[in-house]
C-alpha cells in the first residue's frame, strides 16, 4: 500500500534513532549491570547479580538512597504547598497577575548551575548575604553547606526555590479549570468564608491536579544532581550523597561501568514506578475534566 | 472584580512581595555583587548599589579569565543543533503517526509513550561507551547527537497534528498538492505554535543541561554555559566573587532575556513539559 | 469554457475491515445533472463521495468521469472539485490565497511556487496576475469580492461557505462534489444558500453530486435523488416520484415528514401518506376506528395522531387549517385512505403494484 510506504519513509529516521539512542542504551544498561566491565578494560565477565549484591551490601549506597528520599520528602511537600499557595494568592489579585507569575517563574528557566554558584556565594559562612541578614537579627548563621546535619536541607531549600514556580503555573492551570459558578453555588449553600470556599470547592476540585503535581515533583527531585555536584560533591561525609551522584562518580570518575549500570537500573526502576503512578493519576485527571 | 475587599487585596500584595524578595534575592544580589569592588563585597554593610562602581573591572576580568563568549556560542550551537535535528526527525514521524494509516502505527505510538517515561540519565552509560568507541567524546557531536530523538517532540507534534481536520488535507489533495507539499505548505505553517512550544522546552532543557556535558566534555573550549560556569568557579577557587558573579550574570542573561521577551510562550511550553514529567 | 461530464459508477463496493460500507453501488449521472445522495447518518454517503473524488479507494467496481475511467487516478487528476462540510479552508491563507491555490498548483511549477524565491523566476508574475484576476472574478460572482484579504477565521459561516464554493469553481472542474455543505449554517441562511446553490448549478451547467441527510434540501434542489440506506442504493428518481411512487417501504418511510403511516396487513404492509388519510366518523364505511391521542396545531395544518387497535404506532392524519373540523383529544374517530392513494408492499418491504 502506497500510504504505508510513505509512512514508513517518514518514520524510519525516528525509529532507527529510537533504537540506537534510547531503547538500545536502556536495554544495554540492564545488560551491563550484570557484568564487571570497566570502561577501557579488555575483559568483560558475566557476574550475574554480583553488582547488585555488592550494591545492597554497600553502606554508601544505602546512605545515598536514603538521602535522595529525604531530599524528595522535603522538596515535594515544600514546593507543592508553596506552589499552591502562590497560585491561589496570584489568582486572587486584581492587578499584576502576569508580573507575579513571571517573577516567581524566573528560577525555573534560569541556568541552575549558574544560580548554584550564586547560592554558594549567598551561603558563604562569613560574607554571604544569608548569614549577614541572619546575624542582623542577632542569630548565628553557621555554615550551610559544610555542616553535615544541614547540608542536605540546604540543597533541598535550593530545590524548592527552583521548582516552586513550575508547580505554581501547573496549579494556576488547574484553578482556571474550576467553573466559577461552583463558588457561587457554594456561597449560596452557606460557605461564606474564604477558608470554607477553599475546603468545599478549591481543594476537592484541585485534588487530581495536586496528586499529579506531587508525582511530577517527586520525579523531578529524585533526579537531583546539579546542585550536589557543584556545591557539596556529596559531602560533607556523604551527607549529600544522592543516587545520581553516586552513579556518576562510580561510572564516570572510577569507570566502574558495570557497577554504575546497576545503580542506574535502581534509579530507573524508581523513576519508572513514579511515572507509572503519574500515568494512573493522569488518567484519573482526564476523567475529572 | 469589585467584590474583592480592599484589605484582602492589600494583604495579598504584601505577602506576594515578601515572597518575591526571597525568590528574586539571588538574581538581585548576583547583579549587585557583579558591580562592586572586593572591599564592598566583603563588607557586612548591606547595600544594593556599589559606592564605587567596579562593573567594568569585574566584567572585563570575567571575559578575559575564561572564554565566556565561547561558552555562550557553544550553547547556541548545541541547542540550535539539537533542536534542528529533533525537528527534522520528529516532524515527519509525528505527521505519519497522526495522519497516515499503516500497519504498526499503534505499536510505534506506544513506543513513543514508553520513551517519554525514560529519564535522560538512564541511557547515559551506554551512550558514553558508544561515543567512546566512535572516538567522538569531547566534541560537538557528543553534545548534540544523543538528543536527536525526542519522544516528547514526537508526542507533542503528533497531538497537534491530530487536531488538524482530515478534510483540510483532503481539500489540499483535491486542490492538487502532493503529500510532501501538504506537509510543507499546510501542516507546518499551522504547526508553528506547537513547534515554538517544543522549541522553548528543547532550548531550556539543553541550554541548562549539566549532567551530559559534564560527562562527555573535557576541553574548556567545548564547554556549554553551565559547564563553563563550573570551570570558571573552579578557576577562581571561589573567592574572587565580583568577576564570578559577573560571569554568572552573563551566563544566565540569554535565557532570562528570552524568557522576559516571550513570557507566555515560555510558561506554556515549560508547563507542557511539566505535564510530561 | 465549462466542460460537462457525466459520472458513472458500476458495482462499487467498499469495506472498512469487516464492515461493509458500500454494497454494489451502480449509478449513472448525466451531464449537468444535479443529483442528491440522501440517506441517514452513517449509511455511507460520504464514503461514496470520497471514492468518486479519489480520496478513498473502492474495493471493486468501476468509476468513470466524462467517459474516462478514473479508478486508478489520484484526486488531483480527476478534474473534480469538492466542498466539505467543515469548508476545510486553509486557516493560514487569505481568502484570495485559498481560492487561488488550486490554480497555482496547476499553472505554476514547483520552483515558481516557492515562497519569495519563486517571485523572481520567469513567468511567475504573469501567472500570478492571471490567477489574481480569475480569483477576483469568481469572488465577485459569489459576492465576496470585498473579503479577499481576510483570513478564514475572520469570516462568518455563510462567507466561509462561499469561499469554499469559490475555491471549487475557480478551475472549472468537470464535476462538483458537495458533502453536506449547508449543515453548519443557521436555518435561515440554509434556505437562502439552497436557492443560491441551485441557481449556481444551473448557471454553470456543471454536474453536481450533493450529499445530505436533509430531505428538504434533497427535494427542493435536485434533478434526481438517490436514496441510500445501509450502504445500498434503494432508489434513484426525481423528488416528486420518490415521494409519490417509492420502490420500497424503507424509501417510503425515509422520505416525507411526518412519516408515512404503515399498517400491517396479511402478507405485507399498506402505507398511506398523512395528507392522504381522511378523518371521518368512527362508524363510516371502510374506516379504521380509533381514538385521538394528540392534536398538533402547526398553523397551516394540524396533525392528528390517532390510536388504532392492532397498529403499534399512532396513525397520523394531516388536516388542512381551512378544514372546519375541530378534533379533540380523546374523541373517537375513523381513518380512511383516499381512494387510489394506498401503497402496497410485500412482507420484505418491496412494492406490490397493481
Ligand atoms: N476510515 C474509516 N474506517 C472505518 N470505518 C469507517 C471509516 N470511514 C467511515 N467508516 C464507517 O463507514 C460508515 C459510513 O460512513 P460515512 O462517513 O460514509 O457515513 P455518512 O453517510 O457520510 O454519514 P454522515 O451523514 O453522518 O456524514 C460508518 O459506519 C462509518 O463508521
Ligand atoms: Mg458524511
Amino acid at each position: 500500500m502506497v500510504e504505508g510506504r510513505i509512512a514508513w519513509t517518514l518514520i524510519s529516521p525516528a525509529v532507527s534513532l529510537f533504537v540506537v539512542l534510547l531503547a538500545g542504551p536502556t536495554v544495554a544498561v540492564f545488560a551491563l549491570s550484570l557484568t564487571d566491565w570497566q570502561l577501557g578494560s579488555a575483559t568483560m565477565n558475566f557476574v550475574g547479580i554480583g553488582n547488585y549484591v555488592q550494591l545492597f551490601g554497600d553502606r554508601v549506597f544505602w546512605k545515598s538512597f536514603g538521602n535522595t528520599f529525604v531530599y524528595c520528602f522535603v522538596v515535594v511537600p515544600g514546593s507543592v504547598f508553596l506552589g499552591l499557595g502562590l497560585a491561589m494568592l496570584i489568582e486572587g489579585v486584581g492587578t499584576g497577575r502576569s508580573f507575579y507569575r513571571a517573577a516567581y517563574f524566573l528560577p525555573v528557566t534560569s541556568t541552575l548551575i549558574a544560580m548554584a554558584v550564586v547560592w554558594e556565594f549567598l551561603l558563604h559562612p562569613t560574607v554571604g548575604l544569608v548569614n549577614v541578614v541572619v546575624e542582623q537579627f542577632g542569630m548565628k548563621g553557621g555554615d550551610w553547606l559544610k555542616n553535615p546535619d544541614r547540608a542536605l536541607f540546604t540543597l533541598a531549600g535550593i530545590g524548592i526555590w527552583q521548582s516552586v514556580g513550575l508547580n505554581m503555573v501547573l496549579f494556576m492551570a488547574g484553578l482556571k479549570s474550576i467553573p466559577g459558578d461552583l463558588y457561587e453555588a457554594a456561597e449560596i449553600d452557606g460557605a461564606s468564608s474564604a477558608w470554607e470556599r477553599f475546603r468545599c470547592v478549591t481543594w476537592p476540585m484541585l485534588g487530581p491536579t495536586t496528586l499529579f503535581v506531587t508525582v511530577v515533583s517527586g520525579i523531578r527531585s529524585f533526579q537531583v544532581f546539579d546542585t550536589v555536584e557543584v556545591l557539596t560533591k556529596g559531602g560533607p561525609n556523604k551527607a549529600t550523597e544522592v543516587l545520581l551522584y553516586t552513579m556518576y562518580t562510580e561510572a564516570f570518575n572510577f569507570f566502574r561501568t558495570g557497577y554504575g549500570a546497576a545503580i542506574t537500573v535502581v534509579f530507573l526502576v524508581v523513576v519508572l514506578a513514579l511515572t507509572l503512578l503519574q500515568v494512573r493519576v493522569g488518567e484519573k485527571r482526564t476523567h475529572y475534566g | 472584580m469589585n467584590r474583592r475587599p480592599l484589605l484582602g487585596q492589600l494583604l495579598r500584595h504584601v505577602v506576594l512581595w515578601l515572597g518575591l524578595v526571597i525568590v528574586l534575592a539571588p538574581f538581585v544580589w548576583m547583579v549587585s555583587t557583579s558591580l562592586k569592588p572586593p572591599n564592598e563585597i566583603f563588607s557586612t554593610q548591606l547595600s544594593l548599589l556599589p559606592h564605587k562602581w567596579f562593573a567594568a573591572e569585574n566584567y572585563h576580568k570575567a571575559f578575559t579569565k575564561v572564554p565566556l563568549l565561547r561558552y555562550l556560542l557553544n550553547g547556541v550551537i548545541v541547542t540550535a543543533g539539537i533542536f534542528a535535528l529533533q525537528l527534522a526527525v520528529a516532524l515527519p514521524c509525528a505527521y505519519a503517526l497522526a495522519k497516515l494509516r499503516f500497519r504498526g502505527r499503534d505499536v510505534l505510538f506506544a513506543l513513543v509513550l514508553i520513551g517519554l517515561m525514560i529519564p535522560a540519565q538512564a541511557p547515559a552509560i551506554p551512550r558514553y561507551v558508544m561515543l567512546y568507541q566512535l572516538g567522538l567524546l569531547d566534541s560537538y557531536a557528543a553534545l548534540i547527537l544523543p538528543f536527536a530523538f525526542s519522544a516528547f517532540g514526537i508526542f507533542l507534534m503528533r497531538q497537534f497534528f491530530k487536531t488538524v481536520p482530515d478534510d483540510l488535507m483532503n481539500a489540499a489533495r483535491i486542490d492538487g498538492l502532493g503529500e510532501f507539499e501538504i506537509l510543507c505548505r499546510i501542516m507546518l505553517p499551522l504547526a508553528m505554535p506547537a513547534m515554538l512550544a517544543f522549541g522553548v522546552i528543547s532550548i531550556v532543557t539543553h541550554w541548562n543541561d549539566f549532567f551530559w556535558p559534564l560527562i562527555v566534555i573535557q576541553t574548556g573550549d567545548l564547554a556549554t554555559p553551565p559547564l563553563g560556569t563550573l570551570f570558571f568557579r573552579n578557576e577562581e577557587a571561589g573567592s574572587d566573587f565580583g568577576p564570578l558573579m559577573a560571569g554568572t550574570v552573563v551566563i544566565t542573561a540569554p535565557l532570562v532575556l528570552l524568557f522576559l521577551a516571550a513570557q507566555r510562550r515560555f510558561i506554556e511550553g515549560v508547563t507542557l513539559s511539566g505535564m510530561k514529567g | 469554457m465549462t466542460k460537462k461530464a457525466g459520472i458513472s459508477l458500476d458495482g462499487v463496493t467498499k469495506s472498512f475491515g469487516a464492515v461493509e460500507v458500500l454494497r454494489d453501488v451502480s449509478l449513472d449521472i448525466a451531464d449537468g445533472e444535479f443529483l442528491t445522495l440522501l440517506g441517514p447518518s452513517g449509511c455511507g454517503k460520504s464514503t461514496l463521495l470520497r471514492i468518486i473524488a479519489g480520496l478513498e479507494r473502492n474495493d471493486s467496481g468501476a468509476i468513470s468521469i466524462g467517459g474516462r475511467r478514473v479508478d486508478g487516478l489520484r484526486a488531483r487528476d480527476r478534474d473534480i472539485a469538492m466542498v466539505f462540510q467543515s469548508y476545510a479552508l486553509y486557516p493560514h491563507m487569505t481568502v484570495a490565497g485559498n481560492i487561488g491555490l488550486p490554480l497555482a498548483m496547476r499553472r505554476m511549477n514547483a520552483w515558481q511556487r516557492l515562497p519569495f524565491i519563486g517571485r523572481f523566476l520567469p513567468g511567475t508574475r504573469a501567472a500570478r496576475a492571471g490567477i489574481a484576476r480569475e480569483v477576483a472574478d469568481v469572488a465577485q460572482s459569489l459576492d465576496i469580492g470585498q473579503l479577499l484579504d481576510r483570513k478564514p477565521g475572520q469570516l462568518s459561516g455563510g462567507q466561509k461557505q462561499r469561499v469554499a464554493l469559490g475555491r471549487a469553481m475557480v478551475r472549472h472542474p468537470a464535476a462538483f462534489l458537495l458533502d453536506e455543505p449547508l449543515s453548519n449554517l443557521d436555518a435561515k441562511l440554509r434556505v437562502q444558500m439552497r436557492a443560491e446553490l441551485t441557481e449556481l448549478q444551473r448557471r454553470l451547467g456543471v454536474t453536481m453530486i450533493y450529499v445530505t441527510h436533509d430531505q428538504a434540501e434533497a427535494m427542493t434542489m435536485s434533478d434526481r435523488v438517490a436514496v441510500m440506506l445501509a450502504g445500498k442504493l434503494q432508489q434513484v428518481a426525481p423528488p416528486r416520484k420518490l415521494y409519490d411512487d417509492p420502490e420500497t417501504l424503507a424509501v417510503a418511510e425515509f422520505v416525507g415528514s411526518p412519516k408515512i403511516n404503515v399498517i400491517p396487513v396479511d402478507g405485507g404492509f399498506q402505507a398511506v401518506r398523512p395528507e392522504a388519510m381522511e378523518l371521518v366518523a368512527a362508524d363510516a364505511a371502510g374506516a379504521m376506528a380509533g381514538r385521538i391521542r394528540l392534536v398538533e396545531h402547526m398553523g397551516s395544518e394540524s396533525l392528528v395522531h390517532v390510536e388504532v387497535p392492532g397498529v403499534a404506532l399512532p396513525l397520523i392524519a394531516r388536516l388542512d387549517a381551512l378544514s372546519d373540523r375541530d378534533p379533540q383529544r380523546g374523541e373517537a374517530v375513523g381513518l380512511r385512505p383516499l381512494p387510489g392513494r394506498t401503497l402496497r408492499f410485500d412482507a420484505k418491504g418491496v412494492r406490490v403494484r397493481g
